[in-house]
C-alpha cells in the first residue's frame, strides 16, 4: 500500500531524513517510535506531502510521487490518498463537530449534504460523541477533540491514515479514550495505519510492526513481540531501557 | 455671550439634510475600500511577484501623507497632467481619495487577521484533501473575518469623519452646508455646533451597531482560537 524509496528531506544543510526506504502492506498497522527530533513526524508529513521530500519516491495506493517533480494538481491528488491526524488536533475552529466531519466530504468528495450528514452521524456514534454534534471544538476536552479529528479523517474513507503523536498533547487521563478509538479502527477496518507514538504499550498491543528511528534513519524494524523482548541494535536497547519500565 | 440657541436648533435640520451626502461618500468609499483591500491583501499574502512591491510602495505613500493633500493632488493636480481627469467631479475625486487612503490602512487589518489564524488550520484543511483556495474560503477567511470585522468598523467611522474633508474639493456635505450657512449669517458657532452634533451622533450610532454585530458574531462561532 505504501512504498517509500530512498526518501531524504533536508532544510538547507540540515538533513532530517536520510535515505529512508520502507514498505507497508494493505491493512497493516505500523508504529514508528524513537527519540524526539529524529524525523518521525517529518516522515509522516512527507507521506501526506505537507512536507515536500528533497529526494526519493513515495508510492501510495498505486500513485507515485517523485521528489521535485510534482505539479500542484498531482500534490492535491496524492494527498487525497491518505489522511492525517495531528498532535494538536487542528479541528476547524469555525465549524461545529458535525461540520468538521462533513466539510471535506462535501467540498472534496462532492457528497451531497444529507448523505454527508448521515455518514457523519454514524461516525459520531463510532467515536462515541453523538451528543456533541452541534458544539464547537473549543467546548470539548482534548480527548474529545482528538476523537473528532479522527472522525474527520475516517469520513474520507481513505485507505491510509497517518497519526502524528495523537496523544502527546493530552492529559494522561484522556489518552485512553483516544487510543481505544484508534484501536477500533485497526481492528474493524481494513485501513493501513502509520502511527508515530510514544505510547509503548499501545504500540505493542495494536501494531503489526514497529519501526525504530534515530537521527533520520530507520535503525530497526520488527514485529512488536520481538522488538520489545529481543531488540538487536544497541541504540534500540538503550532507548527501550529508558522508555519501557 | 452671543449665542442663539434658537438659530442652532432651527438650522440643525437644514444641515442634517446633507448628512445623506456625507454618508453616501462614506458608504461608497467603504464599498470600494473593502474590495480594493481584499485584492491587495491577497497580492501581499501570496507575495505575487512585482505587483507585491508596487502595492507596498502605494501603501507607504498613502500612509505617510495627509488625506487632505491626497484629495487636493487627485482633484486639482491630476487634471493638469492628463485630460482624462478634467471631467472628474469633486464627488468622484473624494471617493477615489478616500478609497485609496483607507485601503492602505485596511489591508494591514486584513493581513493581521489572516495571519492570526493558526498554521495548523491550513495544514488540517490540506490534509483532508482541500485545495489552497478551498482552505482559504472555508477555513481561513471565516476565522479571519471575525478578527477583522471589528477593526473594519473602526475604519468606517474614520471614513465618516474624514468625509468632512470632501467639502474642500467642492462636495456639498454636512461641513459644506455648515460653512455656507455660517458665512451668510456669521453664526459660525451655531452652524459648526450643529455639524459637531450630527457627526457625533452618526459615529455613536455606528459604534452601537458595531457592538451589536460583534456580539452576534461571537455567539455563532466565536473568536476563540486553538485552546492550547
Amino acid at each position: 500500500m505504501i512504498r517509500v524509496e530512498n526518501l531524504s528531506k533536508s532544510y538547507g544543510k540540515h538533513s532530517v531524513l536520510k535515505d529512508i526506504s520502507l514498505e507497508i502492506g494493505a491493512g497493516e498497522t505500523v508504529a514508528v517510535i524513537g527519540p524526539s527530533g529524529t524525523g518521525k513526524s517529518t516522515l509522516l508529513r512527507c507521506l501526506n506531502l505537507l512536507e515536500m521530500p528533497s529526494e526519493g519516491r513515495i508510492t501510495i495506493d498505486g500513485m507515485r510521487a517523485e521528489a521535485g517533480r510534482l505539479t500542484q494538481k498531482e500534490i492535491y491528488e496524492f494527498r487525497r490518498k491518505s489522511t492525517m491526524i495531528f498532535q494538536d488536533f487542528c479541528l476547524f475552529q469555525n465549524k461545529t463537530v458535525l461540520e468538521n466531519i462533513t466539510l471535506a466530504m462535501q467540498v472534496v468528495q462532492k457528497t451531497d449534504k444529507a448523505q454527508a450528514e448521515k455518514e457523519a452521524e454514524e461516525i459520531l456514534e463510532q467515536i462515541g460523541l453523538p451528543e456533541k454534534r452541534n458544539q464547537y471544538p473549543w467546548t470539548l476536552s482534548g480527548g474529545q477533540q482528538q476523537r473528532v479529528a479522527i472522525g474527520r479523517a475516517m469520513a474520507l474513507k481513505s485507505k491510509v491514515m497517518l497519526f502524528d503523536e495523537p496523544t502527546s498533547a493530552l492529559d494522561p487521563c484522556l489518552v485512553g479514550e483516544v487510543l481505544s478509538v484508534i484501536k477500533t479502527i485497526t481492528q474493524k477496518h481494513n485501513t493501513t495505519i502509520v502511527i508515530v507514538t510514544h505510547e509503548m504499550r499501545f504500540a505493542r498491543d495494536a501494531a503489526d510492526r514497529i519501526i525504530y528511528m534515530d537521527e533520520g534513519r530507520i535503525v530497526e524494524e520488527a514485529v512488536p513481540e520481538e522488538f520489545f523482548t529481543s531488540p538487536k541494535e544497541e541504540r534500540t536497547k538503550e532507548f527501550l531501557q529508558y522508555y519501557v519500565k | 455671550m452671543r449665542f442663539s440657541f434658537e438659530y442652532a436648533v432651527s438650522h440643525l435640520p437644514l444641515i442634517l439634510k446633507y448628512a445623506g451626502m456625507s454618508m453616501n461618500i462614506a458608504v461608497v468609499s467603504m464599498f470600494f475600500t473593502v474590495i480594493f483591500s481584499l485584492a491587495i491583501t491577497v497580492v501581499r499574502y501570496y507575495k505575487v511577484k512585482i505587483l507585491h512591491q508596487i502595492v507596498n510602495v502605494y501603501i507607504d505613500i498613502f500612509r505617510g501623507t495627509p488625506l487632505l493633500v491626497q484629495l487636493f493632488f487627485i482633484y486639482f493636480g491630476l487634471p493638469q497632467i492628463s485630460p482624462v481627469f478634467v471631467s472628474m467631479t469633486g464627488y468622484q475625486a473624494a471617493i477615489i481619495g478616500m478609497t485609496l487612503n483607507t485601503a492602505a490602512y485596511m489591508t494591514e487589518d486584513m493581513r493581521g487577521a489572516l495571519e492570526s489564524v493558526p498554521k495548523g488550520q491550513i495544514e488540517a484543511g490540506l490534509s483532508v484533501g482541500m485545495t489552497n483556495l478551498q482552505v482559504m474560503r472555508h477555513i481561513i477567511v471565516p476565522q479571519a473575518a471575525r478578527v477583522a470585522l471589528p477593526v473594519m468598523g473602526n475604519e468606517f467611522i474614520s471614513l465618516v469623519k474624514n468625509s468632512s474633508m470632501a467639502f474642500t474639493i467642492g462636495v456639498r456635505d454636512i461641513m459644506a452646508e455648515a460653512t455656507l450657512l455660517g458665512n451668510s449669517s456669521a453664526k459660525f458657532f451655531e452652524c459648526y455646533l450643529d455639524a459637531f452634533i450630527i457627526y457625533f451622533v452618526i459615529s455613536k450610532l455606528i459604534t452601537i451597531l458595531q457592538k451589536y454585530l460583534e456580539k452576534r458574531l461571537n455567539l455563532t462561532g466565536g473568536s476563540h482560537h486553538d485552546p492550547r
